[in-house]
């Protein structure tokens, strides 16, 4: 089980966004997106949960091709979490949470599902700000709640034997260092409960730390994919961002990091 | 942690009771409706009325008041008011914009022109249509027109499912022009008696409808009601956004059609026999959401309850100002609704 991408392409126009793009998603592995602005990330992350269709071949999902899946099985399969959301109602914190128990509210009573919404909310930090209103929350609050809303998703149940996956697109851009690596440590927690992560980071340490597997992204094609180290080699920075640096890790008592050249 | 659980409880508290209340004041202001008037009708006279199951027990001057001219204008009053309150509501989760009112984004006006052709040119027209809808076509012709105004301006103000403002405020302008142009010319060209049915769609009038034109416009609002109250937990996740919605599990083109279908159905139902009545399904759903925020499960039923006793208020105004005339009540909430609306404008524009 997991999900496959054959000979992936994506057009609109004459533009080609996503070039014959061949990829698995396992379950129990975090992988991450990463290339430059442009390269067709959040393209390829659309096109994986079903938001974007495809021009040519072919995407399944635990063996059922995307277009089988009316909204609410796919619902049940995976969770996504966008780059932008618009809110121009006054919804408190708690009430945007408990959206995210959608798909499963018939199976479930309403003790269990408030004991749901505030196990996300206190695994985000949000939990002091239950009755706020969103729309007066920080950004970073904003991306916490919305983050909480759609771990909920994925929250019930807890073992399931069909796989699940969870789409992240830039989850830390407004987050401060500690949430930053607190959700990448959260996301890579699930991969436990046979969930599959599929999330876009851009600070390429940040990926390196975490991530089972990077696959590097440039004009809409795959360059390489594999393990950080692999991939974030001198020459592939070089090529693809235009950066002289390597991969470098000390020791394992500290994450790897991304180190830059002085002379550039 | 326990504060804020607590301030939940306060907010919830609120939404439980906004039901009851609000279907007090509705049966409030009915019996209001009824006994006010130019000819005065005392409480007991109408209990005594109702318990006699809506039969006349003596024929008086009181009785025919009370049963062909206040009961079928109370009635209708609360019909129409429900179906404004309600579809304001729905209009503004549609666009996903607090601002959006039937009235204003020019879906009422649509309703209007579709209104006036039938009175005007559906005899000459479509005769066929009107011999098999009879007393349906032309609430049906005020459906066809809201369905399409409805259409025009969701096409027009979308991009890649963002609503602005400014365009659907503006296509608005521009629809109720061109509906105001357009009716303009059917009443130059329509006969004298036509010009009188049809003057009062531009102000809005509640008075001098038979039960037999009252009854089909209370079918289509109540079975559209109904329908639209279905969705109100789908429409709550859709204010999150199209994309997030379809990510939990709606079906979003679905959810969409049939919220404007349903609106469609009331507004257009509401305006062919009342005319254009501004500002309630605005001024309605705002002051329910300040009370007890946006959730459409508490939001539905109070906007309609409270919509509903609102234009049967407004009637009674409307009706009692300049005894013996009557002010046209789209004038009166317009008077009430306008000012609201510059205030909400005003406090929305002095955030940024």
């Amino acid at each position: 089980m997991s999900i496959e991408a054959q000979d992936l392409s994506i057009s609109l126009g004459n533009k080609t966004l996503l070039k014959q793009i061949n990829l698995t998603i396992s379950p129990n592995e975090l992988t991450v997106l990463i290339g430059p602005n442009g390269a067709g990330k959040s393209t390829l992350l659309k096109a994986c949960c079903g938001d974007m269709p495809s021009t040519q071949g072919q995407l399944s999902i635990n063996n059922t091709l995307l277009e089988q899946y009316s909204p609410a099985e796919l619902a049940q399969a995976r969770a996504v979490m966008t780059q932008s959301y618009e809110m121009g109602f006054s919804f408190t914190v708690f009430e945007v949470v408990s959206m995210g128990c959608f798909a499963y509210e018939e199976q479930v009573s309403q003790q269990e599902k408030s004991a749901i919404i505030l196990d996300v909310m206190r695994f985000m930090d949000i939990e002091q700000l239950s009755d706020q209103n969103f729309m007066t929350l920080s950004g970073g609050e904003q991306q916490r709640t919305q983050l909480a809303r759609v771990l909920a998703q994925l929250w019930f149940p807890y073992d399931q034997e069909e796989a699940r996956y969870l789409f992240l697109d830039e989850p830390t851009s407004s987050l401060d260092v500690f949430h930053q690596y607190h959700v990448l440590s959260l996301a890579k927690e699930l991969t436990k409960r046979n969930i599959g992560v599929l999330a876009v980071v851009h600070d390429l340490s940040l990926a390196a730390s975490f991530a089972d597997k990077l696959i590097l992204l440039n004009k809409g094609e795959v360059v390489t994919q594999g393990k950080p180290e692999n991939v974030l080699q001198r020459e592939n920075l070089a090529n693809v961002y235009g950066i002289r640096g390597e991969f470098f890790h000390q020791s394992d008592r500290v994450k790897p990091v991304i180190m830059l050249d002085s002379r550039q | 942690m326990i504060d804020s659980i607590t301030l939940s409880q306060e907010r919830s508290k609120l939404q439980i009771m906004a039901v009851p209340f609000t279907l007090g004041l509705m049966i409030a202001s009915f019996v209001l409706a009824v006994g006010i008037g130019a000819m005065p009708i005392s409480l007991s006279e109408v209990v005594n009325y109702i318990s006699h199951g809506f039969t006349s027990v003596h024929s008086s001057l009181s009785t025919n008041v009370l049963f062909e001219i206040r009961l079928p204008r109370a009635v209708l009053s609360i019909a129409v008011g429900a179906a404004l309150g309600m579809c304001g509501a729905a209009m503004q989760a549609l666009f996903r914009n607090p601002l959006a009112d039937p009235g204003l984004i020019g879906v009422a006006g649509g309703g209007a022109f579709g209104a006036v052709t039938i009175i005007v040119l559906g005899n000459a027209i479509f005769p066929n249509f009107m011999t098999f809808f009879g007393s349906y076509a032309l609430p049906l012709g005020a459906m066809l027109g809201c369905l399409g105004v409805c259409a025009t301006i969701y096409k027009l103000s979308n991009r890649q499912g963002q609503f602005t403002i400014i365009t659907l405020l503006l296509a608005g302008i521009a629809v109720n022009a061109i509906v105001g142009a357009l009716i303009g010319i059917l009443t130059l060209i329509s006969t004298d008696e036509e010009l009188r049915e049809l003057t009062f769609w531009t102000m809005g009038n509640l008075g001098g409808n038979s039960w037999s034109l009252t009854l089909p416009v209370l079918t289509l609002i109540a079975i559209s009601l109904v329908g639209l109250s279905r969705l109100a937990k789908p429409l709550n996740l859709y204010l999150l956004g199209e994309a997030q919605a379809k990510h939990l599990g709606i079906a979003v083109p679905q959810l969409k059609k049939q919220v404007f279908l349903f609106t469609a159905i009331a507004i257009g139902a509401a305006v062919s026999i009342s005319g254009m009545i501004g500002f309630v399904g605005f001024v309605v759903p705002h002051l329910v959401r300040i009370l007890i925020g946006p959730d459409h499960r508490y939001l539905f039923p109070t906007s309609m309850l409270l919509g509903a006793s609102f234009l049967t208020i407004t009637d009674i105004i409307a009706r009692v100002a300049i005894i013996p005339a009557e002010l046209p009540i789209g004038l009166v909430t317009s008077a009430l609704g306008g000012p609201f609306f510059l205030f909400v404008l005003y406090r929305q524009t002095a955030r940024f």
